[in-house]
Formats: structure tokens, C-alpha cells, sequence
């Protein structure tokens, strides 16, 4: 049987990309929101949260629209997202942004006041007391976050077919792979590729249950 | 000498109220700050650390004016030289008590030696803060706050959580650090022999307003004349700053 691993890689390369550029982003949303005193910080809450809830099927369709030729992304600069790996990542990024950002702002609004103000006292800077305080503090929180973002990546298939559509070596990620091959009768890819996002998701969830039980008896953070 | 102005609006479990305080602290003396819950104390603390910024307010130690809200002068506080032990203590959890002394600690190995040796942690040093007591705790957090070097040390009820066997061995140890590093010492208290014990003066808050002031063993004895506040309205910066502003 000829094994195509290509999705495989795309998948991965796509989901490490989007954990990379929304570990940065999350971690500066995540503080704003966690310490922001702006009144506008309701809406901006919903709007980061607004992927949890909206059809994948939606968020595609907006996206598409804004790729699309027509648009001022296209004309004043020249660039075309629609179908290709650059725009997938966008909207990667964009899709995932609650996974990454949620634990980490809950993480920081649940630690002591006291510990950044000690910090202060003792002559920090915010960006000292945020790096050597608070992000040691909320070390699971921030992995549940990489783990959560990277499992999502993964197995996304929504957004994906409409942006990236399925174009092999390109955009064609894993789960569009299995939805291609049942497509085309080819059960026993379909099974194989299934199985190894199977055993993968299982692996992940065990990793992230194992960080929350060592949290929980504070054997780390 | 500290002079401090402060105004600030403040909402605390008791309703809300107007904190409106003016006093000096002259150097070397230990203060002690007593009244009700949400009067004012801790808020005090924060507002002479610059951890809380209020409407008005005028803040002098020694030659120095921390604060001065008219001139829109306002000292962040990792430049106001203090120590400040928080009532949860606020260490680290993912630093052993070792690397919280050094963390923001003024001075070389000598010194932090030194206070090792004072605060009796020496054999703890490698230790993370999950496995200390709360005596342990306390006499960490007091002495990251001594290393700092500070001109005024600002204690929030540091013995509170405390047995009374700990409690009174800890009160010689402020106190011998207090003398020891010629601190200017402002302490939160709710307990009345602590204060009697410990404070050269005391500063009695009831909903935002200094009320009383004096030495404690003067204060609880003369119970029929409280001392009126502010002693002496000649000192034109002692002058709540509203009636500047309103």
C-alpha cells in the first residue's frame, strides 16, 4: 500500500507554525486581558472568544471572502491567501486564538496580586516580573494552552477545506487526507490515517491530564 | 522623616468612604497603623509604595517628594527605597528561599549571609515556599525585604497568621531588625499587646481618618481625651488636600 505522508507533514508543520506565532500572541492578549482596566475589554473578550462558538463553516466563508481578489489585501498589496499554506496558517491563528489564549489569562487572573506587587517593591520592571514571576507561575496553564492549540491544529477540517481547500502537498492537511481517501472508497487509508489521529489525540489528551495531575499535587508550576 | 498627604476614594466590605490621612513619621521610629478591617491600613501601605495611585496626594520622605499629584510627580515603586512584607507574605512559589532573598537584593554575599543568620534560615535556604511554615514564611519575606536595603519598611499585618510562641519570637526579630538597619518601620496590627510591645507610636484609622495618635501605652490609659488629629494644623503640608482642590 502506497502511504502518501505528506498531510501528515503539512498537518504538523502547520500546527507547530500556529502554536509558535500564537504562544507570543496569546501571552500579550492574555496579560491584556488579564490586567486591563479598559471598558472596552468586554468586547474585546468576545470577540478573541468568538471561534469557541462559531461554525468552522463560517469563519471559512469570512475568510475566503477576505483572500478573495476583490478584496484591499489583494489589491494594495498584492497578496493572495486564498488556497495556499500562508493563508491556512492565518486562519489557523485566527481559529485557534481562545485555545491559547483562555488558560493563560485564567492562569494569570487567579494568581495572588501580592506576587507581582512584591515584585515591583523589589525593583521589577512589568516585563521582569512578568517573565521571572508570573509565566513561571503559570507554566501548566501555558502548556495546556500548547498542548490544546497543537491537538486542534491537527484535527481541524473546516476552516481548512474552505481556505486551503485540498490541493495534495499543499494545503491538503491530515483530516482532509481521511475525508479524501472514504471519499474515494479507500477504506483501508482512510482506517490507517484515522488510527494514527487516533492514537495521536489519545497520546495528547493523556500528556495534558498528566500536567494538570502533577499541577494539582504541585509538583510543578 | 516621611510626610504623607493622601486622598483616595476607597470601597471596602464596610461601604464605601473617603480615605483622607496626614501624618509624619519621623526616621528611625516604628509606626503602628490599628483600627477596624477596611479603614484604610493596608491601602495606606500601597499608596506610600506607589503600588496604588490616589486623587490626591503629597509624599515626602526625607529630601525626596515621592508623590506630588498637583506637580503630576509620581515615583513608580521600584524607585522608592522600601521593603514591604505583605500579609500573605508573597513569595515566590517557584523559588527556593534563597532565590527570593536575592531576587531583588541591594548588596553582596556578605550581607545576604548576614541576614541568613539573623532570620534563621540558613538550613532552609534551598527549600521552595510550599515546604515552610508560616513562621518560616514570615521571616523570608522579612528578610527579601531588609535586603532591599529600604529607608522604610512597610509590614501588613506580618504576624497575624501566626501561633502566639512564633508571634512573639518574631517580634523580637522586627524588632532587631528594625534597630539593627536603622529602618523607619510602618506596621499593620490588630493586636493590641503587639502594638504596646512594638510601637513607638501608634496611628488609630476609623473609616479613612486618623482618629487618635500617640505613644500606645498613652493611648489605651487616657481613654476619657482622645489626642485630636492632626496635632498641629500649622504645618501647612499636613492640610488635607481637598480643601486645596474644592
Amino acid at each position: 500500500m502506497d502511504i502518501d505522508l505528506s498531510p501528515f507533514l503539512i498537518s504538523f508543520k502547520l500546527a507547530f507554525l500556529t502554536v509558535l506565532i500564537l504562544f507570543f500572541i496569546g501571552m500579550a492578549l492574555g496579560y491584556f486581558l488579564a490586567f486591563s482596566k479598559s471598558k472596552l475589554k468586554p468586547v474585546f473578550e468576545t470577540l478573541l472568544n468568538m471561534p469557541m462558538i462559531l461554525p468552522p463553516s463560517v469563519l471559512g466563508f469570512y475568510f475566503l471572502v477576505l483572500f478573495s481578489p476583490d478584496t484591499f489585501i489583494n489589491r494594495f498589496f498584492h497578496l493572495s491567501f486564498a488556497f495556499t499554506f500562508e493563508g491556512l496558517l492565518i486562519a489557523s491563528v485566527l481559529f485557534n486564538l481562545p485555545f491559547m489564549i483562555q488558560p493563560v489569562y485564567s492562569a494569570l487572573k487567579n494568581l495572588p496580586e501580592s506576587l507581582s506587587e512584591a515584585s515591583y517593591t523589589l525593583g521589577k520592571s512589568k516585563w521582569a516580573t512578568f517573565i521571572h514571576v508570573l509565566l513561571p507561575n503559570i507554566k501548566p496553564s501555558v502548556l495546556s494552552g500548547i498542548v490544546m492549540t497543537f491537538a486542534h491544529t491537527v484535527g481541524e477540517f473546516g476552516v481548512v477545506l474552505m481556505i486551503g481547500g485540498n490541493i495534495p502537498g499543499k494545503t491538503r492537511t491530515i483530516s482532509i487526507a481521511i475525508y479524501n481517501e472514504m471519499e474515494s472508497l479507500n477504506y483501508t487509508k482512510a482506517h490507517l490515517y484515522s488510527g494514527i489521529l487516533l492514537v495521536f489525540s489519545f497520546a495528547i489528551l493523556l500528556i495534558l491530564y498528566l500536567i494538570n495531575q502533577k499541577k494539582s499535587r504541585g509538583e510543578i508550576g | 522623616m516621611i510626610v504623607f498627604n493622601a486622598e483616595k476614594k476607597i470601597i471596602s466590605q464596610s461601604g464605601g468612604c473617603l480615605l483622607s490621612l496626614q501624618f509624619e513619621v519621623k526616621n528611625r521610629e516604628l509606626v503602628c497603623l490599628s483600627g477596624d478591617s477596611g479603614t484604610g491600613k493596608t491601602m495606606l501601605l500601597k499608596i506610600l509604595s506607589g503600588l496604588v495611585k490616589p486623587e490626591n496626594a503629597f509624599i515626602q520622605v526625607n529630601d525626596h517628594v515621592w508623590q506630588d499629584t498637583r506637580n503630576r510627580i509620581f515615583l513608580p515603586p521600584q524607585k522608592r527605597n522600601i521593603g514591604f512584607v505583605f500579609q500573605d507574605y508573597a513569595l515566590f512559589p517557584h523559588m527556593s528561599v534563597e532565590e527570593n532573598l536575592k531576587f531583588g537584593m541591594r548588596g553582596d554575599k556578605k550581607t545576604l549571609e548576614a541576614v541568613l543568620e539573623i532570620m534563621d534560615l540558613n538550613k532552609l535556604r534551598n527549600l521552595k515556599p510550599v515546604y515552610l511554615s508560616g513562621g518560616q514564611k514570615q521571616r523570608t519575606a522579612l528578610a527579601r525585604a531588609v535586603l532591599r536595603k529600604p529607608e522604610i519598611l512597610l509590614l501588613d499585618e506580618p504576624l497575624s497568621a501566626l501561633d502566639m510562641k512564633m508571634r512573639l519570637r518574631l517580634q523580637e526579630k522586627i524588632l532587631e531588625i528594625h534597630r539593627e538597619f536603622s529602618l523607619t518601620t510602618l506596621m499593620v496590627s490588630h493586636s493590641l499587646k503587639e502594638i504596646m510591645k512594638m510601637g513607638d507610636r501608634v496611628l488609630i484609622l476609623k473609616n479613612g481618618k486618623i482618629v487618635r495618635t500617640g505613644k500606645p501605652e498613652k493611648i489605651w490609659k487616657r481613654k476619657k481625651k482622645p489626642i485630636p488629629f492632626p496635632p498641629s494644623e500649622s504645618n501647612p503640608r499636613l492640610i488635607p488636600l481637598s480643601s486645596h482642590f474644592y
